[in-house]
């Protein structure tokens, strides 16, 4: 199995959360924390990127749109899970609309619990994805 | 007549959240827009059933990452005279003060994600970089970025000291002159009026007909502002009273220079708290509350429009809580002001009412397929909820 080796393009999928981790993932790309500084690049479609970011719960009207734009990312592909809900499931575990948090659905490299967390974890946990063989 | 129909969402590059708009369209003119919703529910509500109140502040905290403070404020100004409690002025002052925070942070955001919909992503950058500054700010107040969770009931969890006042005027001086100049740009650049002037255009008619709230709706000539209309907390001070931002074009435009503006009246608020918090003064402890059993609803005005909660309270515990956000108010109206715009208009028409998808995402439950009518003794003797 190949590894990501440098300049990861991100492509970002919000499953159902607070609106809270999307904007750290956002505040990774603004002048102060600048990651295209690193080859990172936020891309619109999954084709085109490397790694995904998943904020939020996935509910059961998302989990099949998020299975489809997993598989829309090209080998080798990397997962993210951003913030409690994303990770674990935080507040919203016992939920009715819940499919599961996201590694319930897809395969998950990093998690990166927080609620919501800071920006510098966020990059530590895209880091973490460079070199890292896959285990799953 | 031939139409086709063009798919956008619940992924794709204009939108940060996940929606599904379903446009029927002949060439590039829109004639029908369906909106699909549901992928950001996650039973807000439901889940904040059974908790007691301090654990149920938190859970509704977190229905919205952009207005956090809001809701907070909403909810306890609801259930904190179940309580018969009255905190002291000095927490309705810091109240004030971080939700006047989240007004202009929001607004900057929505700026820039605004001026990023059209292709500039300059000037998306330097709004993110002011907003950094309003980041900071939080960060020393409440000590948390986007989820502030400052407020318990009947006080909060710090007390605002001479440091970080002084902390808060810095930071305002920092953006107030760069947020000059770019309220500036939105007025007169020749993209962006280009743009926006004419499109997504709200009557006042139609604004009453729909009932839409916040700078949407002032944005068309209707003056109303829960901080104006209906005073809370420090809103109720003589020298705290909310100048609401007015225009009459209804278009795009308007909407902007509406958010820009009330950036500069919440600055004038927090400058004006600021003046009246006094350092030294020492805010009560957190106690344990006990609320008697009943039902009760309070409103505030978020960043986007009117916020509205609805509490009943059994055995000090939440037996139901109704949300109705802004957005829920203002997302109806798409279907009416898409009709008859061009396809490349939808990312600027879209983004210019301010949509907030995961505060909105409510469900209904409709038994037997019947039309359910509750009266008001129903609704707020809570009679159906058993």
């Amino acid at each position: 199995m190949s590894s990501i080796t440098r300049s990861p393009w991100i492509s970002f999928f919000n499953a159902g959360g607070c609106n809270g981790c999307t904007l750290e993932c956002f505040a990774c790309f603004n002048p102060r924390y600048d990651v295209t500084r690193f080859g990172m690049e936020l891309k619109a479609s999954a084709k085109h990127a490397d790694v995904l970011l998943v904020t939020g719960i996935v509910n059961k009207h998302n989990a099949e749109r998020l299975k489809n734009i997993y598989e829309q990312l090209p080998e080798p592909k990397r997962v993210v899970a951003i913030g409690a809900c994303g990770v674990s499931g935080g507040l919203y575990k016992k939920s009715y609309s819940i499919a599961g948090p996201v590694d319930k659905i897809i395969p998950v490299d990093i998690y990166v619990p927080g609620c919501p967390p800071r920006p510098e974890s966020i990059i530590d946990g895209i880091v973490k994805c460079l070199n890292d063989k896959r285990t799953k | 007549m031939h139409t086709t129909i063009y798919p956008i969402g619940p992924q794709h590059p204009s939108l940060k959240e996940p929606i599904f708009i379903k446009l029927h369209v002949d060439g590039s003119r829109i004639i029908k827009a369906e909106f699909n919703l549901g992928y950001a529910h996650r039973g807000v509500e439901k889940c904040s059933e059974g908790y007691l109140l301090d654990s149920a502040l938190h859970a509704v905290q977190r229905t919205c990452g952009i207005c956090s403070q809001c809701h907070s404020m909403a909810f306890l100004r609801t259930v904190e005279p179940m309580a018969n409690i009255q905190p002291p002025t000095k927490v309705y002052l810091q109240r004030l003060v971080i939700a006047e925070l989240e007004r202009i942070h929001s607004h900057l955001l929505w700026a820039g994600i605004m001026a990023h919909e059209i292709g500039l992503d300059t000037l998306f950058m330097y709004y993110l970089k002011q907003r950094e500054h309003v980041l900071d700010a939080f960060d020393e107040l409440t000590g948390n970025r986007v989820h502030h969770s400052c407020d318990v009931l009947g006080t909060m969890k710090r007390s605002f000291g001479k440091k970080e006042i002084d902390f808060l005027l810095e930071k305002l001086q920092t953006i107030e002159p760069e947020i000059t100049e770019l309220r500036r740009v939105m007025e007169k650049n020749e993209v962006i009026v280009s743009r926006f002037k004419k499109h997504g255009m709200i009557t006042k008619k139609l604004a009453t007909e729909l009932g839409l709230v916040g700078p949407v709706a002032r944005a068309s000539g209707i003056n109303y502002d829960v901080r104006q209309n209906d005073p809370y907390m420090a809103y109720a001070i003589k020298e705290l009273k909310v100048k609401p931002v007015i225009r009459t074009e209804g278009d795009a435009w308007a909407r902007s220079i509406v958010r820009c503006d009330e950036v500069f009246e919440s600055m004038r608020l927090i400058r004006k708290a600021c003046e009246m918090i006094d350092p030294n003064e020492e805010i009560p402890k957190k106690k344990n509350l006990f609320a008697k059993d009943g039902s009760g609803f309070g409103r505030v005005e978020a960043p986007r429009g009117e916020n509205f909660h609805f509490v009943t309270i059994k055995n000090n515990k939440i037996a139901r809580l109704k949300l109705r956000t802004p957005t829920l108010a203002n997302v109806l109206s798409y279907s009416r002001i898409l009709e008859n715009e061009s396809i490349t208009d939808v990312p600027v028409i879209v983004m210019s009412l301010d949509p907030c998808i995961s505060c909105m995402e409510r469900v209904a439950v409709i038994k037997n397929k019947k039309e359910e009518i509750w009266t008001s003794h129903e609704l707020f003797e809570g009679k159906k909820h058993d």
